[in-house]
């Protein structure tokens, strides 16, 4: 007689042996899934960023009569960074390699936010040996800080005021 | 006899029996990932190989338009060379880029949408894409997108 027949017949768990699950199922599964996925995975994602000229320069050009609005301007130079309203400048920061003059450029456009009467526009006026990607930081920067309208100028050398 | 030969095939099927709860564990948290970074946007933009992007914060999903690409080596437009970068670089060469003018004319790019799209190597000065944008403007465009890297 066996002991797995009538009334003697043992539990699974009398038997000392944990019960064990089927995972061959979840397994299959997971086979099918995974190269999918990895198939239609995004590593890098390519965005973009949109900007404008200033309105005297591009070829929507406001009227010849209106008074230009001051504006926020981020000077980017290849040694530092300077902050302007109309003709004043504010602040000057050195250019280093790390994230270090970032973090404060950040921190200082924050800090002069409130002075200003921008309405959210900001110009970042570029030196022409400047890195592309060092403009691309600059703008990601105002964005942060709350100017959603970024404008894109070139900038010269000023000998006089030194921006 | 055949109870000790059926007792050695059972402790045999017991010995093989593969453990996959750590396979299980593994393939679960390679799953969670595969999710996570899964996009069920396609990406219409796909940038030319030539070109390193900068890296942005940026998120706003890249969209099919017009699209200059200024490689390390030349100036393109929908991937078709227009100039060489040494023809555009230097204070000596004008302002505006006249095979890229003419392209941007000729074509009628900019006449259904005067929206264009910079795909520049972020290696290169701001003085080429200032004359970039400086004749797209001359051409007709109003506004401008440069493509970049989330760098999420």
């Amino acid at each position: 007689m066996s002991i797995a027949d009538g009334k003697n017949k043992l539990k699974l768990s009398d038997t000392g042996d944990a019960p064990d699950v089927d995972v061959t199922p979840m397994m299959n599964i997971l086979m099918i899934l995974l190269p999918v996925l990895i198939s239609m995975a995004v590593f890098t994602k390519i965005t973009m960023l949109q900007f404008s000229l200033p309105p005297d320069l591009g070829t929507a050009a406001g009227s010849a009569n209106a008074k230009p609005k001051l504006k926020m301007t981020v000077v980017v130079a290849t040694q530092y960074y300077a902050i302007t309203y109309g003709e004043t400048m504010l602040d000057s920061i050195p250019f280093t390699a790390d994230d270090k003059s970032e973090n404060e450029l950040r921190a200082r456009i924050s800090a002069h936010k409130k002075t200003f009467d921008s309405a959210g526009e900001a110009i970042v006026a570029v030196r022409d040996k400047v890195r592309f990607q060092r403009v691309v930081r600059v703008m990601d920067i105002c964005r942060e800080s709350g100017y959603g309208k970024i404008g894109i100028s070139s900038a010269t050398v000023n000998s006089e005021s030194g921006v | 006899m055949r109870s000790i030969s059926k007792a050695a095939n059972m402790s045999f099927m017991d010995a093989v029996k593969p453990q996959l709860t750590s396979l299980v564990d593994v393939l679960t948290v390679l799953l969670i990932f595969l999710i996570r970074s899964f996009s069920a946007e396609a990406s219409l933009v796909s940038p030319v190989s030539t070109v390193s992007l900068p890296v942005s914060s940026c998120d706003k999903v890249a969209r099919m338009m017009t699209s200059i690409e200024i490689t390390p080596d030349a100036v393109q437009v929908n991937g078709t060379h227009v100039a060489s970068l040494s023809s555009v670089t230097g204070s000596g060469n004008p302002m505006q880029i006249g095979p890229l003018y003419e392209k941007l004319t000729k074509d009628n790019l900019l006449a259904a949408e005067s929206e264009v799209m910079i795909q520049a190597d972020k290696s290169i000065e701001f003085e080429i894409i200032k004359k970039v944008m400086f004749t797209c403007s001359k051409a007709g465009a109003k506004d401008y997108t440069v493509l970049v890297v989330n760098e999420e």
